[in-house]
């Protein structure tokens, strides 16, 4: 069972309630990562998480794995990553 | 122009205390559209090598663009030009400089029926700028000089006898011409970047008072309003949204941390220990009390804090991460009422605080390292402590004592002047400090730094698109899929050169840069703005061809002045030291080869980074080209890399 470290960052971590947990993995991917975290949050986080017209991830949400943002939306995960989910943030 | 557009510059002479009112014509609303376009070609046509941004021949320019005061959301912008006092390039030269800021002046200016405000040469004595609609008056300003900025906006009011009058003025960093001094509009909101405060204060001018009563003309309104709903869906779609408005900016701090980019001690790391006390959260839970919008903003990012009690107790507007950054982890401090003082101190004290930020970080790090003692500064400059930086954001507004009136100077001038090796962990761009993310990690933003044309700057690229385009986009747009990867090169150029025409744009119009960032709006969106509101017809690609115009417009200022390639650089921390820990370990900047990315899309010469004639010529700037031509500054030759000295 892989335990991954998740943070959400600000426009996230209010349809989760939170900023950061760990969550056990026993397949450890992203989309596994994502059916867990929605199924636990239900539709608020399905809101920003899910293009309703795609059925995918939003282009609006930046995922990133140990600090680098992954364009892959099925990208591998091993026990101990620290996952991001975010806004586009960026500025001053 | 018979919408969008007043078509009208108010012109002051200071000397003689006299005005005019002077027509814009078509064809140069057209060209420039407005607001930073329009005042970068005045500043180019009025102000020549050799002036001395803080002497007579300077000029200061307020500019609003057309949409301001529609319905477009964030028309509340303006901007304010002149050649800059703080920045320098080529042999000590100074170089363009402009700042851009939100409120409700820039609308109030439209209203009253100008595009644009020129201010010519130096009163003898303070005065102050009234304008009522048609009246104008330049007003002695003797009683409110060394006022700040609350009591001159509260006075100027209470004399002028009406609530809603909208202010733009100094404090005594601007009188004393402290480089680092800003203009604060409404108490709260600063035009900082450049040293416009500190030429506001040479010209003797203390405020501009603004009164309007008009409306602004709107060619196609059921088109605006179509656009305007659609816009705002749009923006509410994206989560970025949600994040600004209920944290503003210092949002970003938490990313900034999480991804290892976060501006600590002076750059020596790129995270902070305690960085969740300084935290958009840790404001809200403690200090925020109310939101605040500008005009007509749908975001509403800006917040209002109360720190009641205690050694730090202050009220306000703000802040902004560039202050929660600059005098939080940049400076190693993790008391948020301390940030929240020193905030209030900058706005009331009239000084840019990301620059004053970024100086007392260079000086802690010169205290850290023996090069400043106690002795030196009567302070004791360790990391966190807080009453030395609000001492000394005191000395450096009044100039009060050797060390105030150094660091007023810029942290580039007082590294040359303490020298012992200082350059070196000098955090600057063409002397002006970029940013808080840091230059070897976001890489875009880093050549973004090092290109800006007012000296280091994050605003004048947002290059957002290098995490919010997809691989594929990026491949289409920019020639490379590397261009959105974070250790990538190729397609960076291209990346932010399309961001700088981008913002351009915005900034002409006077639309808020948060607003067209989120969701990306791209621009066509812009252009729908544009069109609905003045009844013209431009599509995206013009509106990218006038941004590339603007941008090679103050290239060819800054290339006038003497820049030159070396001038396109980054601070040697960013070059040469590996991130030493955290998520962005062993990270530094390449910056090389996306600068001559850069160039080539510019279509500037890769020796030099002067724009060719051919560049300048297709976007209407002939003109100039003979100009730069004649000074010997022309790029005419497409010199490769490796032919280059």
């Amino acid at each position: 069972m892989a335990r991954i470290s998740v943070q959400y960052m600000p426009g996230v971590m209010e349809a989760t309630g939170k900023k950061a947990e760990i969550v056990k993995l026993p397949h450890p991917d992203l989309p596994a990562l994502t059916d867990i975290l929605l199924t636990k949050y239900g539709s608020p986080l399905k809101e920003i998480l899910i293009d309703p017209a795609t059925g995918k991830r939003s282009r609006y949400i930046l995922v990133a794995i140990n600090g680098t943002l992954t364009h892959d939306h099925d990208a591998p995960l091993q026990d101990g990553d620290q996952v991001i989910f975010s806004p586009v943030l960026a500025g001053g | 122009m018979k919408y969008g557009w007043t078509g009208r510059r108010l012109v002051v002479d200071l000397p003689s205390r006299t005005w005019s009112v002077e027509q814009l014509s078509d064809e140069l609303l057209r060209t420039y559209i407005g607001g930073r376009g329009l005042n970068s070609r005045t500043l180019y046509d009025r102000v020549k090598p050799g002036t001395d941004p803080l002497g007579p021949d300077n000029v200061l320019i307020f500019g609003v663009g057309p949409v301001n005061g529609t319905l477009v959301p964030g028309s509340s912008r303006v901007t304010v030009t002149a050649l800059s006092p703080l920045t320098l390039i080529g042999d000590g030269a100074p170089c363009f400089g402009d700042s851009n800021v939100g409120g409700f002046t820039g609308p109030e200016i439209k209203f009253a029926g100008y595009d644009q405000i020129l201010f010519l040469g130096q009163a003898d004595s303070p005065v102050y700028l009234w304008i009522d609609d048609d009246r104008v008056e330049i007003r002695d300003a003797q009683h409110l000089w060394g006022l700040d900025t609350w009591k001159t906006d509260e006075t100027i009011r209470r004399e002028l006898g009406d609530e809603e009058i909208k202010t733009a003025c100094i404090g005594p960093a601007g009188e004393t011409q402290a480089r680092l001094a800003c203009i604060m509009f409404n108490r709260h909101r600063a035009a900082g970047k450049a040293g416009m405060g500190a030429v506001m204060g040479s010209k003797k001018l203390k405020a501009i008072a603004v009164r309007g009563t008009g409306g602004v003309p709107v060619a196609r309104p059921d088109e605006l309003l179509q656009v305007v709903e659609e816009a705002v869906k749009t923006l509410y779609e994206d989560p970025s949204a949600l994040a600004w408005s209920r944290y503003g900016t210092p949002s970003l701090l938490r990313p900034h941390q999480a991804h290892g980019r976060l501006a600590t001690l002076n750059y020596q790391r790129t995270q902070f220990d305690n960085w969740e006390k300084i935290t958009a959260d840790a404001l809200a839970e403690q200090y925020w009390t109310a939101t605040k919008a500008c005009f007509g903003c749908p975001l509403h990012c800006a917040h209002w804090f109360v720190v009641g009690s205690g050694p730090y107790a202050s009220y306000g507007e703000g802040p902004e991460y560039v202050c929660t950054g600059g005098f939080g982890s940049k400076c190693g401090n993790d008391d948020l009422s301390a940030i929240l003082y020193c905030h209030s101190l900058c706005n009331k004290l009239g000084l840019d605080e990301q620059n004053t930020g970024s100086v007392l970080a260079w000086a802690m790090e010169c205290y850290q390292r023996g090069l400043l003692t106690e002795k030196d500064t009567d302070l004791k400059l360790n990391w966190g402590n807080t009453e030395a930086m609000a001492e000394l954001i005191q000395r450096i507004a009044l100039r009060s004592d050797d060390l105030g009136t150094l660091l007023a100077e810029g942290a580039y001038r007082a590294a040359q002047a303490i020298g012992q090796g200082s350059e070196r962990f000098l955090i600057h761009v063409k002397a002006q400090d970029p940013a808080l993310s840091d230059g070897r990690v976001a890489k875009a933003w880093g050549l973004a730094y090092a290109v800006a044309s007012r000296g280091g700057d994050h605003l004048r690229a947002l290059p957002t698109g290098e995490t919010y385009f997809t691989p594929e986009e990026a491949e289409e747009m920019f020639g490379s899929a590397e261009a959105v990867h974070p250790d990538g090169v190729k397609g960076k150029g291209r990346l932010v050169k399309w961001s700088e025409e981008h913002r351009a744009v915005a900034d002409s119009l006077e639309v808020c840069k948060f607003v067209v960032r989120t969701s990306l709006m791209p621009p066509e969106w812009v252009a729908q703005f544009l069109n609905a509101v003045t009844g013209l017809d431009y599509s995206g690609d013009d509106m990218l061809k006038i941004g590339e115009r603007i941008v090679n417009l103050e290239r060819a200022f800054n290339v006038r002045q003497g820049l030159t390639r070396k001038d396109d650089t980054l601070p040697e921390r960013f070059l040469k030291e590996p991130v030493p820990d955290g998520p962005a370990r062993g990270r530094v900047m390449d910056l090389e080869p996306m600068l001559d990315e850069y160039y080539e899309a510019r279509g500037w010469e890769l020796q030099t980074g002067y724009p060719m004639r051919r560049t300048l010529e297709e976007l209407d700037l002939g003109d100039i080209a003979d100009e730069v031509e004649a000074m010997g500054r022309l790029g005419d030759l497409h010199i490769a890399t490796s032919d280059k000295d």
